[in-house]
């Protein structure tokens, strides 16, 4: 069993790096280790959203029962988005839980990553918060995900106010992404996030 | 051997005629519209998601984008293993040649294996359309298509190596572990080396992966690093010593050359000779080099001693001694010749506008076994402002060098009616105050005050 995930990977792999995404530097895959069990996927965030001009980068596990059960996946840039964690980048997507069908491979689930940040699903969140702030505060999570694409994945959008909040925070000790995190939550509201830091 | 493969490709022409018939939509403008098909793959994962989501929404239809990759897939070959990969012979779980296939009733086919394995592992659908799947009922073995299979004759890819099998792809694979020509040390995965290895880059990467494009990108200045010793090297290795060659030139004319003709290269007796020689120049170039960074690290050494070495101003000493009295054995049998002999330390201050002092030690004749020492008084520019006579403490301490208990403090108050502390009227009073009989010299080497031939006094001078 376990051969037929390694001599799957392998092909998935050869297909991967031959896809015309590759090519348009849309989607990149590379080899943690030597056991092909372990890799590294980056996506490209789409135009028109938030996270142009991003690069997000996935932790990608592929357990022994590979293909009859779909890969672990993981986000290691941490991002702003409803359907994944902006804790621990875990992805609440159904193809990579329930849905997940054989015929799958590593490129249609970073291609379906990908959309996923193109359309969240805010009814069916993984990040409770960012899901209310994208149905309630449609602005403000834009601004939020925009700064966090500059700050953790390389986007262009700077937001001046927004690093001074969290420079404010980190005068008073705070470690930068707990600041970030816990600005972003409080919908960048300074005192709303100091009292519920030092509270 | 000839027929099977020129109708096998009539095959694959007839396979991607239907393909373009059937994906028109699509394929018929795939270069100019390719960001379009890119857009068709993102759409379709989502229906997935949604129907997923919404949970009786109807089956979606997402293997469009699945079978269009598997096309992309089977046009280029991965490996010599799997020439003409069909895709109506691949099975989408396994992604390799149909194994007894069976066909399902949504009309995809998979290995007999992969598919039970799947309905087994997993809920009762297709893995390609997510239709529900009864093992007893929607499954048919496909007889028609293994039997398709089983005509494709391949050459078994160790042919080169001069394996004559040709049998169907099922079979080539079954025979591959037992081939006798297969190569004995499969290399499992191929490593990628730096062009550069020549000069001695040790980067090496996997071929699937762009990570040697990346290398090269990046560690350019490394490369040119190497490139500069490779060149120094081989600069080195051409190097030919002057003398050599006048002396084999003056040879050339008596083994007949013309006075035109260039030199010819130096000969040396043998190929050993001109490898010392190289050698002995490389190993001269490494001690020159070593030579010039010993002598920064000397001068920098005699800079830092030039600084150390400067004695203290003594209108700062704030009227403290260290007399560090060295060759002892020398001073004391000099001391001991002559009676006139004494040694001076060097002068203190009291303050910096203060009494200026100095010690002396001498011995007595009438008592050679016995160091006298005596504090002087000395001119200095402070003394019409100063009062006079002086008045203090003065503490004598010979500093045992490692037992500090030991060490001897005596302490003496001055009293105005001695003349030593009065004014002095030469550059050091005549009169000096303090022990004649200061320490016994036997004592002192017996109590080990002496280390390495010295004696340490510290003398402090006080106003009160």
């Amino acid at each position: 069993m376990a051969n037929m995930a390694v001599s799957r990977i392998k092909r998935e792999f050869k297909e991967v790096m031959r896809s015309e995404e590759i090519v348009q530097c849309s989607i990149k895959i590379e080899l943690v280790n030597d056991s092909w069990t372990e890799l590294r996927g980056e996506i490209a965030g789409p135009p028109d959203t938030p996270y142009e001009g991003g690069k997000f980068i996935l932790e990608i596990k592929v357990p022994e029962t590979y293909p009859f059960n779909p890969p672990k996946v993981r986000f290691i840039t941490r991002i702003w988005h409803p359907n994944i964690s902006s804790v621990t980048g875990a992805i609440c997507l159904d193809i990579l839980k329930d849905n997940w069908a054989a015929a799958m491979t590593l490129r249609t689930v970073l291609l379906s990553l990908q959309a996923l940040l193109a359309a969240a699903e805010p009814d069916d969140p993984q990040d409770a918060v960012v899901a209310y702030q994208f149905k309630d505060k449609y602005d403000l999570f834009l601004l939020t995900a925009k700064h966090w694409t500059n700050a953790y994945a390389g986007g262009p959008h700077t937001f001046p106010d927004c690093d001074s909040k969290i420079q404010r925070l980190r005068d008073m000790g705070v470690d930068e992404h707990d600041a970030r995190g816990v600005l972003s939550k409080e919908n960048w509201n300074l005192e709303k996030a100091t009292e519920c830091l030092f509270s | 051997m000839q027929r099977p493969q020129t109708d096998h490709k009539q095959l694959k022409l007839q396979n991607q005629h239907s393909e373009q018939s059937e994906h028109n939509s699509n394929n018929g403008t795939r270069i100019a519209a390719s960001s379009s098909t890119h857009n068709h793959d993102m759409s379709t994962p989502i229906l997935a998601q949604r129907s997923g989501g919404g949970g009786s929404s109807a089956p979606v239809q997402p293997p469009k984008s699945l079978s269009l990759s598997q096309n992309n897939y089977a046009a280029s070959d991965t490996s010599g293993e799997e020439e003409f990969l069909d895709s109506r012979y691949e099975c989408a779980i396994c992604i390799d040649w149909l194994n007894e296939p069976v066909l399902t009733s949504c009309g995809h086919r998979f290995c007999k294996r992969c598919l039970t394995d799947w309905l087994q592992n997993h809920n009762q659908c297709c893995p390609l359309d997510n239709k529900q799947l009864s093992a007893e009922q929607d499954i048919f073995p496909d007889n028609y298509t293994r039997r398709e299979i089983e005509q494709l004759k391949h050459k078994c890819p160790n042919s080169p190596l001069g394996c004559a099998l040709v049998a169907s792809p099922i079979e080539v694979h079954r025979h591959l572990p037992s081939c006798p020509y297969r190569r004995q040390p499969q290399p499992e995965q191929l490593e990628e080396k730096c062009p550069f290895a020549k000069i001695k880059c040790d980067f090496v990467g996997r071929p699937e992966t762009n990570q040697l494009e990346e290398h090269l990108k990046s560690d350019m200045p490394h490369h040119m690093q190497l490139m500069l010793q490779a060149f120094q090297q081989t600069a080195i290795a051409t190097w030919q010593p002057q003398k050599a060659s006048t002396s084999t030139g003056g040879g050339s004319l008596e083994n007949g050359h013309g006075h035109g003709q260039l030199a010819p290269p130096p000969q040396y007796a043998n190929g050993v000779d001109e490898q010392i020689v190289q050698t002995m120049y490389q190993r001269i170039v490494v001690l020159e080099q070593r030579t010039r960074e010993q002598e920064t690290r000397i001068e920098n050494l005699n800079k830092q001693l030039r600084l150390a070495r400067q004695p203290i101003d003594p209108r700062y000493s704030n009227g403290t001694i260290v007399w560090n009295i060295g060759h002892l054995g020398n001073l004391v049998s000099r001391l001991r010749a002559n009676a006139n002999n004494q040694v001076y330390s060097h002068e203190c201050y009291t303050s910096p506008y203060g009494y200026k002092f100095c010690a002396r030690l001498n011995i007595q004749p009438r008592k050679p076994h016995v160091l006298s020492l005596h504090v002087h008084l000395m001119q200095s520019e402070n003394d019409f402002h100063l009062d006079w006579p002086f008045k203090g403490r003065i503490k004598l301490c010979m500093v045992h060098p490692t037992d500090a208990s030991q060490s001897q403090h005596d302490t003496i108050m001055t009293k105005p009616e001695i003349l030593a502390f009065h004014q002095p009227r030469e550059a050091i009073s005549t009169r000096g105050f303090g022990f004649l009989e200061y320490a016994n010299i036997s004592n002192i080497m017996h109590l080990g005050f002496v280390a390495d031939d010295r004696l340490l006094i510290k003398i402090e001078i006080n106003l009160v």
